[in-house]
C-alpha cells in the first residue's frame, strides 16, 4: 500500500513536467558563447582606462532555443558577466532577451517579451564577441557615454527593451518594429522598465534591412521614446530620437561596414511645450577588413562623435587597428590598439588623447 | 517547335545537381522550389512550406566536397561565411541553423521522419521509398 501510494505521488509531482517532457529533444537547440578580455591604458590613465592592465571574465552566455510548437518558438539569453559571484556582489547575471515568437508566416512573426533593441548593426550582437571582428563593439554610435558626461551621453536606444515586436523577412528584406516600455534614464528609479513603464508614452523601435545583391546589405533604423528622467531637477521629460543609416558589403576576403545615428534629445513640459535647448548629436563608424588568409583578418575601425551640434570643439575620433586571428572553428583570438582623440571642449577628454591595448579570445558554441 | 518548349521545360525544372549535391525531402513534400527559395531556406528567411508546416534544413556534419560546393554555388557563401552568417542569427535571437547530423544514416532517418526536412547529400547516396529527390527550378 505504502508502495502504492509513493508512485502515485511521484506520478503527481512529475504532471507539471508534463508538457515539457512531451518537447522532443531535437526541438531544443542550446548554443553559447564565452568571452575573456585583457585592457590596458597606455597614456591618459586619470581619464578612463586600465593603468595595470587586467584579465576580464567579460562574459558566459548560454543560449536556448525551443520550438514548443511548430509556430511557436522560445528564444532567450542568459548572461554570466564578469565573473558572476552574487555571494561577493561581483559581476552580473542578466537575461539579455527572452521572448516568445509565434509565426503567422515568414513575412510576420509576433514577439512578446524582453528583447534586444533593433538599432543599427551591433546592438543585437554586441554580447556575441564571436560574432563581430573587434573586441568591442562601436562607441560613436552604441556608447555615446564612453565619450561624453551630461546629457549628450544619453545613450541613441537602449540597449534592450520590453514589449511587442513584429519580425519579417524575405529573400531580399527584413524588418523589425518593437513596441515597447522604452528606458528609464534613472538605473535605481522605483520602476523597472522590463516589468513598469514610468509614464504613457511607449518607445517605437524599429530597422529595415534590403540586401540589393547577395554582398550587398542597406538599412534604416529609428528610435523614438518620450521619458522621464533626464535632466529631472526641473521636472522635465525627455523626447528622444534617433535614426541610423547602415551599410555592409562583403567579397570574398574584404569587407566594409558603415553606420551612422542622428540623434536629438528635446526637453519638454507637460504640456509637450519645449523648454530647454534641444540637443542633437551625431555618430559615424567606419570598419574595413580584409582576409588574408582564411583564418587571418586584420582590420581597421574609425570612429567620429559629435555630443553636441552647437558646441563646437568637443569631437571625439577613435581610430582602431588590429588582427582578428579564427584559431579553430568559432575560436577567436582578437588583438588591437585604440587611439582616441578629443577636441578640447569635449566634456570627458578635455582635449585629451589615448591610447589603449586590448585582447580577447572569443569562443561560440 | 514543341520540342523547343519541351527543352525549355527541362532545362528549367530538373532535379539539379550541384557539383554531385543533391537535394532530398520526405516523400510527403508537395512543394516545388526554385534554387532561390532553397537558399532562403539554408538562410533561415523561408521557414514554412506553403502550408505552413515548418522547415527542418539538414546537411551531414562532414561536410564532403559536394556539400560544400552547394554552398559556394547555391547559397553564395563559402562554408566558413555561412557559419559566420548563422553565429550572428543565432546570438541576436533569430532563429537556429540548420541541423548537422554526424552521418548519413542519421541524416536519411531525420529527413524520413520529418514532413518539412529538406537536406544536401551527395547523388550517390542510396535513397529508400520514404524519401525523394527534390526537382528545383531556376
Amino acid at each position: 500500500m505504502k508502495f502504492i501510494s509513493n508512485k502515485f505521488i511521484f506520478i503527481i509531482l512529475l504532471l507539471p513536467f508534463a508538457n515539457l517532457l512531451a518537447t522532443p529533444w531535437d526541438k531544443i537547440r542550446l548554443n553559447g558563447y564565452s568571452s575573456f578580455e585583457f585592457e590596458q591604458e597606455l597614456t591618459n590613465t586619470d581619464i578612463k582606462g586600465d593603468p595595470y592592465g587586467s584579465f576580464d571574465a567579460d562574459l558566459f552566455d548560454l543560449v536556448l532555443n525551443i520550438q514548443a510548437t511548430d509556430r511557436l518558438r522560445i528564444s532567450t539569453d542568459i548572461t554570466f558577466e564578469h565573473g558572476a559571484s552574487t555571494e561577493n556582489g561581483r559581476g552580473n547575471v542578466a537575461i539579455e532577451y527572452a521572448f516568445a515568437e509565434y509565426t503567422v508566416s515568414d513575412l510576420l512573426k509576433v514577439r512578446t517579451g524582453k528583447m534586444f533593441s533593433a538599432f543599427g548593426i551591433y546592438n543585437e550582437i554586441h554580447t556575441a564577441k564571436p560574432a563581430t571582428i573587434q573586441v568591442k563593439e562601436p562607441r560613436a554610435t552604441n556608447k555615446p557615454d564612453k565619450l561624453t558626461t551630461g546629457l549628450s551621453a544619453t545613450r541613441f536606444f537602449p540597449r534592450w527593451n520590453t514589449g511587442i515586436g513584429l519580425v519579417g523577412s524575405s529573400e531580399k528584406y527584413d524588418y523589425i518594429i518593437q513596441l515597447s516600455n522604452g528606458d528609464q534614464e534613472e538605473v535605481d528609479a522605483d520602476t523597472n522598465p522590463y516589468e513598469a513603464d514610468n509614464n504613457t508614452q511607449k518607445a517605437l523601435t524599429g530597422r529595415y534591412r534590403y540586401s540589393p545583391t547577395d554582398n550587398l546589405r542597406l538599412g534604416f533604423s529609428f528610435h523614438h521614446d518620450l521619458f522621464t528622467g533626464a535632466n529631472a531637477d526641473i521636472n522635465k521629460s525627455t523626447e528622444i530620437s534617433s535614426y541610423g543609416i547602415q551599410l555592409n558589403w562583403e567579397s570574398d576576403k574584404a569587407a566594409i561596414e558603415l553606420e551612422s545615428v542622428y540623434g536629438s534629445l528635446d526637453f519638454v513640459d507637460e504640456n509637450n511645450a519645449t523648454v530647454n535647448e534641444k540637443i542633437e548629436r551625431v555618430g559615424a563608424t567606419l570598419l574595413l577588413s580584409y582576409s588574408l588568409t582564411e583564418v587571418l583578418t586584420p582590420y581597421l575601425e574609425f570612429e567620429y562623435f559629435d555630443p553636441n551640434l552647437d558646441i563646437k570643439e568637443d569631437e571625439i575620433s577613435i581610430i582602431i587597428a588590429g588582427i582578428n586571428y579564427e584559431i579553430d572553428s568559432n575560436f577567436y583570438l582578437k588583438l588591437e590598439v585604440d587611439r582616441v582623440s578629443s577636441a578640447e571642449n569635449n566634456s570627458l577628454y578635455l582635449g585629451r588623447f589615448s591610447s589603449e591595448i586590448k585582447a580577447a579570445v572569443a569562443i561560440g558554441f | 517547335m514543341y520540342l523547343n518548349k519541351l527543352l525549355i521545360i527541362l532545362l528549367l525544372s530538373s532535379s539539379v545537381v550541384f557539383a554531385n549535391a543533391i537535394i532530398i525531402t520526405n516523400k510527403n513534400f508537395k512543394d516545388t522550389l526554385t534554387i532561390n527559395d532553397v537558399k532562403s531556406i539554408f538562410l533561415g528567411k523561408k521557414t514554412r512550406l506553403s502550408d505552413q508546416t515548418l522547415l527542418y534544413p539538414a546537411y551531414l556534419e562532414t561536410l564532403d566536397e559536394s556539400t560544400l560546393s552547394f554552398f559556394t554555388q547555391v547559397i553564395k557563401k563559402p562554408y566558413r561565411k555561412f557559419n559566420k552568417y548563422w553565429i550572428k542569427r543565432v546570438f541576436s535571437g533569430h532563429g537556429v541553423p540548420p541541423k548537422r547530423l554526424k552521418n548519413i544514416g542519421q541524416l536519411l532517418k531525420y529527413v524520413s521522419e520529418n514532413k518539412g526536412a529538406i537536406a544536401i547529400v551527395s547523388n550517390k547516396v542510396k535513397l529508400d521509398g520514404d524519401i525523394k529527390v527534390l526537382p528545383l527550378s531556376w
